[in-house]
């Protein structure tokens, strides 16, 4: 019978350093944590316990209930910009879905495609795409809100749910690098062995190249996913008509005291905001695991 | 003969499959390049064309300026009609963008080196570096401005604070909001920067840590003098990319009080030109102004940009 031998660990000298460092990355996740749990406390906590709680705030209140969360629910809905009627929660987050999902697939794949032709093929105008990535990426260009409102509005991809993924769908994001990088690496033997079998070029882009970068995709796709969800800055100016989660929950926000004030609009945020809590702890090791031993990888 | 009949055909193949090679790699970057030239560059040209404009309700549209050119321009030096003061915004622009750099960038680089030397619950902290990025941050500045005004403000008040109006420490208008704000917002935003660093890091031959520790170099020293230069072109490339946070960072302040009205006193550039842009005739009379603020920005950043690659430069030699 084969016994497993345990690796020793090699003894480690206790540094000053590490030890300042672990307290404070200690402070760090105690500091980050309080106002959280705090908050999922508090939104368990009737409006009338919360008010008494406000004049002795040492003092955590004792009795909880699910209201909140059931009232928030039933509250969570909005009058878009234009309408006579309110859009409910169920309303809301398939407009998210649609708006998160479609921008998600467009700034994922467009930077892909783009590094794929640039890193594939030896023309000179990759060179260019190359370029021009690096230089717009180097060069910050303040103030053209305006501008862009105005050329989305004159285009018909202002305010309209469907087509708004096509401003998102640019190639000149850090993630063009890193499909640049990881389809550079892959030789081309690969290309040239597949056009001796008669495979065409989208046969070897899709069946032979893609699969290396296929992990890099899923990743790429969940961060933006993960972003457009959270954002409620460019759907609020972009889509009025088209309230999604982080716009709705920014409305309450301003408004908070028709919405069974702060205990009710906490619970009314932590509802969307599980969802995508949820996937991100679930593929928690796989985006740590890409994003920080050596950058997103195979 | 056979020779040169089987190079002719070759050289057709190959021609063949480089035209087809070339109509393919056209086809793929066709549609993103329309993008870019519609939504990158006719934009930032309109933009520039927008600063020498002015809104005319009567056509609901933008019409040159014919009077004085240069309005707008003007205009920005004059944002005391709007009821702000440029002197302020542009302080606490500097402010923000120097305690970012300076408090951000070097406890980003001594943290990713515990998380690159695999130290105690170095995977834990990571989680936690890396969770502000996943939780919306609306609900961060919520929870954190329900915890800071009922509850730390309170306790403050009970113990003989008194503040102004009930928003306590985050009353815009008082001194402590600003300060309370940026090292809020500091705290959460290094943990993106940490997994950048640990990344660059993770690039580090360790036969280099190994051969430095067996010559006798302490964990400070190994950090100085193997680790950091290896990552000092990130550094480099995390501070110039920062110089347009100074014109464009927010600093969370839409989320805190929503427009620029309800809190001038702390606003930040990046603060009122996205608040100033909001979409609505009511709004456009601010377009060609903010326009030409964000393109005189443009112009400092990117001339900073120029300065601050020389002195890196200056200091690699």
């Amino acid at each position: 019978m084969m016994t497993k031998i345990k690796p020793i660990k090699p003894h480690r000298k206790t540094n000053p350093l590490y030890v300042a460092v672990f307290i404070i990355l200690v402070v760090y996740v105690v500091v980050l944590l309080v106002p959280l749990i705090w908050g999922l406390f508090i939104s368990f906590v009737d409006r009338d316990a919360y008010s008494e709680y406000l004049h002795n705030p040492l003092v955590l209140p004792t009795s909880y209930t699910f209201d909140n969360y059931i009232n928030g629910f039933n509250d969570f809905q909005i009058k878009p910009l234009g309408s006579y009627t309110n859009q409910n929660i169920f309303e809301i987050v398939f407009q998210t879905l649609v708006y998160s999902g479609l921008c998600s697939l467009a700034a994922t794949i467009v930077p892909c495609i783009c590094a794929y032709a640039s890193a594939r093929f030896n023309f000179k105008f990759g060179k260019v795409v190359y370029g021009i990535v690096i230089v717009t990426m180097a060069i910050p260009i303040v103030g053209n809100l305006p501008s862009e409102i105005r050329v989305a509005q004159a285009i018909g991809t202002f305010d309209n749910l469907w087509l708004f993924w096509i401003m998102k769908a640019n190639f000149l994001t850090i993630y063009f690098l890193l499909f640049h990088s990881i389809f550079k690496g892959v030789p081309m033997a690969y290309t040239e062995a597949a056009k001796i079998d008669g495979a065409n070029n989208f046969r070897i882009m899709i069946h032979c190249i893609m699969p290396f970068a296929l992990g890099t995709l899923g990743i790429v796709f969940l961060l933006n996913f993960i972003n457009f969800w959270n954002d409620y800055q460019i759907p609020y100016y972009y889509l009025p008509s088209y309230p999604v989660v982080g716009t709705a929950v920014f409305n309450f926000s301003l408004h908070y005291e028709r919405y069974g004030g702060i205990p009710q609009l906490i619970a009314m945020i932590f509802i969307v905001a599980i969802p995508i809590i949820v996937l991100a702890i679930a593929f928690n090791k796989k985006l740590m695991s890409n994003l920080s031993d050596g950058g997103i990888k195979e | 003969m056979t020779k040169a009949l089987l190079g002719n055909r070759n050289k057709t193949k190959s021609s063949t499959s480089s035209k087809k090679d070339k109509i393919f790699f056209y086809a793929l970057i066709i549609l993103p390049l329309v993008q870019f030239l519609i939504f990158y560059v006719y934009v930032n040209f309109n933009s520039i064309l927008l600063s020498f404009q002015k809104y005319d309700s009567s056509s609901a549209g933008f019409i040159f300026l014919t009077d004085n050119v240069f309005k707008n321009y003007q205009g920005v030096f004059e944002l005391g009609n709007l009821g702000l003061d440029l002197g302020k915004l542009i302080l606490n622009s500097v402010i923000l963008w120097v305690c970012m750099v300076a408090f951000g960038t070097i406890p980003a680089i001594i943290f990713s080196f515990y998380i690159y030397r695999k130290r105690t619950l170095y995977h834990f902290f990571k989680f936690f570096l890396f969770l502000p990025s996943i939780i919306p941050s609306i609900l961060l500045t919520t929870v954190f401005k329900g915890f800071m005004i009922d509850c730390v403000s309170n306790i403050m008040s009970m113990l003989g604070t008194t503040f102004k109006t009930s928003n306590g420490l985050l009353d815009p208008y008082s001194d402590t909001a600003f300060p309370v704000l940026l090292i809020y917002y500091i705290w959460i935003s290094f943990g993106a920067q940490v997994l950048f660093y640990s990344n660059a890091m993770a690039q580090t031959s360790p036969s280099l840590v190994e051969a430095s520790q067996l010559d006798g170099c302490g964990e400070g020293r190994i950090l100085l003098h193997v680790v950091l230069p290896g990552i000092m072109p990130t550094v480099k490339t995390f501070i110039i990319a920062s110089i347009a946070g100074l014109f464009t960072n927010q600093m969370l302040l839409f989320n805190f009080y929503g427009t620029i009205d309800n809190a001038p006193n702390i606003a930040t550039i990046g603060y009122f030109i996205y608040s100033m842009a909001a979409p609505g005739p009511s709004n456009y009379d601010n377009y060609p102004l903010m326009s030409a603020f964000g393109l005189l920005c443009s112009i400092i950043a990117i001339s900073a940009i120029f300065v601050i690659n020389k002195i890196f430069k200056r200091f690699e030699k």
